[in-house]
């Protein structure tokens, strides 16, 4: 492991750490490096400082500290195992090299001061946030008067009286509206969840006052050649027995390929399951049957089930 | 150096990690993109990759970035090995025989 501090630093790295361990975060940071073995905590506070700068909110980086703190104990003891052999061998003492430095304070004393800390963050959050809302709701200061002569002003004699204007207004109802008889069979298109085919003819209005063609549409699925469903399931999911239904809508060309990327119409719960869904469905471009109307292949976005079951 | 010894204790949050690597096998990530894929936190996350990395199942290097100019710090990044490759592509295919057959 001694070999990961042997690369050339670049220049402006130690100024960037440097200029990034500012506040309390970037400090809990390099207390825990400060901690690790001599030989890795230059890299793990570089590592650890340029990881951090992904973090945006406070609780989040405040955790990612504390998670640097308690990391530096087992990658400590873990090397320590590690290094004894090869210490040994060559009549070192391992503990010299993996025993971190005491530091400010040892390490579980930093521990309980971290959460201590953490909590009391919190404690403060609450009461700054809570502080206005509670003034909010405080009962106003009550200031009671009592009136003896209220003065009304006086009424004025000299406007006109409003004028009232009686209106009656007809709205003309058609003595035989036409409309369609309602046992008359209609034909609605829709993409089916489940791929199957199904028969329409224009949209409903199209049939209602009867402008449009017939057109024999088909909804497309997955195809011949369409990659297996368990080649994608997610092997962390077989191992935690997850299970679910996937819908995923896809776009296609005639030719069966993917025109836009497909999207997740309905979410199994588990988003493992969703991504290995959207993994196949992506896979299985240029193997998709076709929507078709009139027998003619076309553009149509359609969606359908991918069922992740375990075997018994 | 420490001679390597490729045998890695197996946990779910070792499985994750290996996952996240296994979806781009040829992918350099860091420990923050390791972090989005897995969700493991860094108290966990860390020791995992250094425990891999010390086994041959992982190589690291500096993202080759002027961190002045980037305006940001250089990462980590990691990147599975032939080794890793095949060692992780075996434990995946143990375990499934093992809970499947």
């Amino acid at each position: 492991m001694n070999e990961r501090n042997s690369e050339s630093e670049p220049p402006g790295s130690a100024a960037t750490a440097a200029t990034s361990r500012r506040g309390l975060v970037p400090w809990l940071i390099h207390q825990a490096a400060r901690r690790a073995p001599a030989p890795l905590a230059e890299r793990l506070e570089e590592e650890w400082l340029a990881d951090l700068w992904t973090r945006s909110s406070t609780i989040s980086r405040l955790g990612f500290a504390l998670g640097c703190c308690w990391a530096t104990g087992i990658i400590a003891s873990e090397y320590c195992v590690l290094a004894a052999p090869a210490a040994t061998a060559r009549g070192a003492s391992v503990w010299n090299q993996a025993d971190p430095e005491p530091g400010l304070f040892p390490r579980h004393s930093l521990a309980v001061i971290s959460v201590l800390g953490f909590h009391l963050a919190i404690i403060a959050v609450l009461l700054v946030g809570l502080g206005g809302k509670i003034q909010h709701f405080a009962t106003p200061h009550l200031e009671i008067r009592q009136l003896t002569n209220p003065e009304r002003p006086p009424l004025r004699e000299d406007l006109p009286k409003p004028e009232v204007i009686h209106k009656a207004f007809t709205i003309p109802i058609p003595e035989d509206p036409t409309l369609p008889e309602p046992n008359e069979e209609r034909h609605i298109s829709a993409a089916p969840a489940d791929g199957q085919v199904q028969a329409g003819a224009g949209t409903a209005a199209e049939q209602l006052f009867g402008h449009a063609p017939n057109v024999s549409r088909v909804a497309g699925g997955p195809g011949t050649g369409f990659p297996n469903t368990d080649d994608f399931y997610p092997s962390v999911s077989k191992f935690r027995g997850e299970q679910g239904v996937v819908t995923v809508q896809v776009c296609v060309d005639p030719t069966g390929r993917l025109t836009a990327e497909p999207t997740l119409a309905e979410s199994s719960g588990v988003p493992r399951l969703n991504a290995g869904a959207l993994r196949l469905a992506r896979a299985g471009s240029g193997h998709y049957r076709a929507s078709t109307e009139d027998g003619s292949p076309v553009n149509s976005c359609f969606s359908f089930r991918v069922h992740f079951r375990l075997a018994n | 150096m420490v001679k390597k010894d490729h045998s890695v204790r197996m946990s779910l949050q070792t499985l994750k990690v290996l996952e996240a690597f296994l979806e781009d096998p040829a992918a350099q990530l860091s420990g923050a993109d390791v972090h989005q894929r897995s969700a493991i936190a860094s108290g966990t996350l860390y020791p995992i990759l250094m425990r891999l990395e010390a086994a041959g199942w992982f190589t690291s290097q500096w993202e080759s970035i002027d961190p002045s100019s980037a305006g940001r710090p250089r990462r980590r990044l990691y990147r599975l090995t032939s080794t890793g490759l095949k060692r992780a592509g075996e434990v995946f295919g143990s375990f499934n025989r093992s809970v499947f057959a």
